[in-house]
């Protein structure tokens, strides 16, 4: 059998799973906070035909998604006029507890209040403050600074948690428009980030983009299903016609 | 089959919901008292591929990355946002507006209390403030019928002159806070009612313990913004198109699949 059989038949599966994340992408095109995933391609192996070192060897690869990423860039900042909402400028994040106490992080500052006053976010997740214990609010007017520090009828009463990352593609997402990572890879935010209250960051999606890799990888999986056609002519011509005594 | 078909379709049931609620802001934009609506959205659950740290060859090697495909969005809650809309001056005496915190207790008929930022009050045929409805404003206060020149102070304090210049005082409005006034449930009608999220209502006179102040003549209208009503619903309307792309993507590649000559 060919093996550019498989090669076609296999980019365009990895084209499939590229359009797979691209949807996710745009569907969450209006989700505050959300971070893009973005995929990347690379050979996966390579079959030497010819004896190793000859001028005539050749290789054949097959592709394979083997790596994914989720960029981090900001997306952008929008003011809402609600008091709970915050938005962080620069490469940090919000951190959070999760339900089996440990720690996640997010850049969705669209936090709600339960009837404890306790700070959460959408998904239910305590937010925690620099000291990493879940922030709770008396109840009043909430206004806030740059560093994070949250006022209530004008009195400091907390400071939102704001963490960095050592390396940012040591992520995994969660449910939630959460990550998670080792807490080897969390820091403590540095000067250079500031929070704005009453804002909110929008998704990193640049939907011009996603859409134009939408198309491009539509087509891409075109002429990979093209080229399976041709292989396959090709077998059964060999099939067909060597062997066969014209005249 | 391809995940993107769902993955799409979830964006589009999202942004439905988006422009449903960006539809009633826009046609409350002028009711008192109005709060704006927000949908929140998440993504949905991750689907693990290849972990992260997974062994990349016999020789150890680890993938510093892994994949994770995402199967979409969902809407995480629709909440009120309880900023203060603008007032409007309508020099009736029973227009009362309460600038900061706070809410009115209305009696409904079934004798619940429910809670309201639209101070559009009258008085019913015995004399007692009532709601555009006819519930009773909390905690009923009947105006004399020889009272003339009703007079709401800051404080809440109800009076009216009576024939001799008699100035007698009816009684205070008090007003109720909470800790979350987003948990609140909706009634219509610019009701609220208390949930297990909102909290109990902290109940106190106005101007004290960072409750707001009274204001008389005037109405709070809806905090409704126009022009960012329509920007977001253009950007919902979008965002759908977008999902509704991808959707006819995958479809065309399905297509194309089904098309390969055996």
């Amino acid at each position: 059998m060919q093996l550019g059989f498989f090669i076609s038949g296999g980019a365009g599966q990895m084209m499939q799973n590229r359009l797979d994340s691209i949807s996710n992408n745009l569907a969450n095109a209006n989700t505050i906070g959300y971070m893009e995933d973005k995929t990347a391609f690379s050979s996966m192996f390579s079959n030497k035909m010819g004896r190793e070192g000859s001028p005539d060897s050749t290789s054949a690869a097959s592709l394979s998604m083997n790596s994914q990423y989720t960029s981090i860039e900001s997306g952008s900042i929008r003011n809402t006029g609600s008091e709970f909402d915050f938005a962080i400028q620069g490469k940090a994040f919000f951190r959070v507890q999760m339900q089996d106490g440990s720690e996640a992080l997010t850049r969705a500052g669209n936090f709600r209040m339960d009837a404890e006053g306790n700070l959460k976010t959408q998904g239910g997740q305590a937010v925690l403050d620099n000291n990493g214990a879940p922030i709770q609010l008396p109840i009043g007017k909430i206004s806030a600074t740059d560093n994070g520090t949250i006022f209530v009828n004008g009195e400091a009463t907390s400071q939102l948690g704001l963490s960095m990352l050592k390396d940012a593609r040591q992520i995994q997402k969660a449910e939630g428009v959460l990550i998670r990572t080792p807490k080897e890879n969390i820091v403590e935010a540095d000067n250079s980030v500031s929070v704005h209250h009453l804002s909110l960051e929008q998704s990193n999606v640049n939907s011009i983009l996603t859409m134009t890799s939408m198309i491009s990888t539509m087509r891409e999986y075109e002429s990979m299903m093209k080229t399976l056609e041709q292989y396959n002519q090709q077998a059964s011509q060999l099939s067909d016609r060597v062997g066969v005594v014209q005249g | 089959m391809m995940r993107s078909l769902w993955t799409a379709a979830t964006g589009m049931a999202a942004q439905s919901l988006n422009v449903d609620v960006i539809s009633n802001n826009i046609s409350n934009v002028n009711t008192t008292g109005f709060k704006r609506g927000r949908a929140n959205f998440q993504d949905l659950m991750y689907q693990q591929v290849k972990a992260p740290g997974s062994e990349a060859s016999s020789a150890g090697t680890q993938l510093p990355t892994g994949i994770q495909v995402g199967l979409g969005v969902r809407a995480a809650s629709v909440d009120s946002i309880f900023s203060e809309g603008s007032f409007q001056q309508t020099d009736n005496p029973l227009d009362l507006t309460i600038q900061g915190r706070g809410f009115f207790q209305i009696q409904l008929p079934n004798g619940d209390t429910a809670y309201s930022r639209d101070g559009k009050f009258s008085t019913d045929s015995t004399g007692q403030i009532v709601t555009q409805n006819g519930d009773i404003v909390l905690p009923g206060i009947t105006v004399p019928a020889d009272g003339q020149a009703i007079q709401v102070a800051q404080d809440g304090t109800v009076s009216v002159v009576q024939p001799g210049g008699v100035q007698t005082i009816l009684g205070q409005i008090q007003i109720a806070d909470f800790i979350n006034p987003a948990g609140l449930t909706h009634l219509g009608s610019n009701l609220y009612q208390t949930s297990n999220a909102s909290g109990q209502a902290v109940i106190g006179n106005p101007t004290e313990n960072g409750l707001g102040s009274i204001g008389q003549g005037m109405l709070e209208m809806s905090n409704v913004s126009m022009v960012e009503e329509m920007v977001n619903l253009i950007a919902g309307q979008r965002a759908y198109e977008m999902n509704s792309k991808a959707i006819q993507a995958a479809d065309e590649m399905l297509q194309t699949a089904n098309n390969v000559r055996r």
